[in-house]
């Protein structure tokens, strides 16, 4: 077996890990899209946010 | 409910909501880690078949990483029997353990013990950035009118925090203006998804799967030569 075929038996895993990561890139798309997170402007620091 | 206690005048930027992170983020990013190191643990077995011409066994071959120089130096003759010389030189150069010149392989190969054997990896909503430019355009538009000049176009000009307030939660602060400054409806604040682990890697989870795809890649090529 030369070099470049040991090698290609690596690179299925380091693929797998790509598709992966490919996997994620998508998911995260669409969560960002999503707005997950709200900003609001106020006179008021979080030390002094007091639950009543 | 929450009640406000108007103390200090300063406008603050806060985060009012934050979904939580679907543990699918946790879950991906623990099986794209495992493939990676399992990959290096092949190549450590293909070097040992190239060592012994093709003998059977190697269960012993592992590719090795460590804690630090002396853990690294006392497992290596284990991992590596069967190995050439060549395989093994090129090894210790890379110095794969903490600290070393290969540090980020110790990094996957510890997120990877994390996640097999502990927990899932810490994936949560992070800040990445605000425009700034946002925040200015006002200011800079009075003092053109006042100075008689043309407005200035907007300019998007984005930096990123000090800290990253990973993961993020709700009140904390994003960014604090001046005493009885106006809401600016312009200001833009930017999120990412972000890998934390404390003592171990810290970073935008893409980017930082990325880059340890990068690195197998890149340390699987260096062997290419004590593979024929």
């Amino acid at each position: 077996m030369i070099a470049d075929e040991r090698l290609a038996l690596i690179q299925i895993k380091i693929n797998r890990a790509k598709e992966h990561l490919d996997n994620l890139k998508r998911a995260l798309r669409v969560f960002l899209d999503s707005k997950p997170n709200v900003v609001q402007a106020g006179f008021y620091a979080q030390a002094d946010l007091l639950r009543v | 409910m929450w009640s406000k206690r108007d103390s200090t005048r300063r406008l603050i930027y806060y985060v009012s909501r934050v979904e939580p992170t679907p543990t699918f983020f946790a879950t991906i990013t623990g099986d794209a880690i495992e493939n990676l190191r399992s990959a290096l643990d092949h190549l450590a077995y293909q070097l040992f078949l190239v060592g012994t011409n093709g003998t059977t066994g190697g269960r012993h071959v592992y590719f090795p990483i460590d804690r630090d120089i002396a853990e690294y130096r006392r497992n290596l003759p284990r991992r590596t029997r069967g190995m050439r010389q060549d395989a093994i030189d090129t090894l210790n150069a890379i110095e794969p353990y903490k600290g070393g010149k290969g540090h980020d392989l110790w990094v996957l190969h510890e997120l990877n013990n994390l996640d097999k054997h502990r927990l899932l990896v810490t994936v949560g909503s992070a800040y990445q950035s605000f425009n700034v430019g946002a925040h200015m355009q006002p200011m800079m538009q009075k003092q053109a009118l006042v100075a008689g000049l043309p407005l200035p176009p907007k300019i998007d000009v984005y930096l990123r925090p000090a800290d990253n307030l990973c993961p993020l939660t709700v009140g904390d602060e994003l960014f604090i203006d001046d005493v009885d400054a106006e809401e600016n409806k312009g200001m833009d604040f930017r999120f990412n998804i972000s890998l934390k682990e404390p003592g171990i890697v810290e970073g935008p989870l893409l980017d930082t799967v990325q880059q340890f795809c990068d690195l197998v890649s890149k340390t699987a090529l260096l062997f290419k030569p004590c593979l024929s």
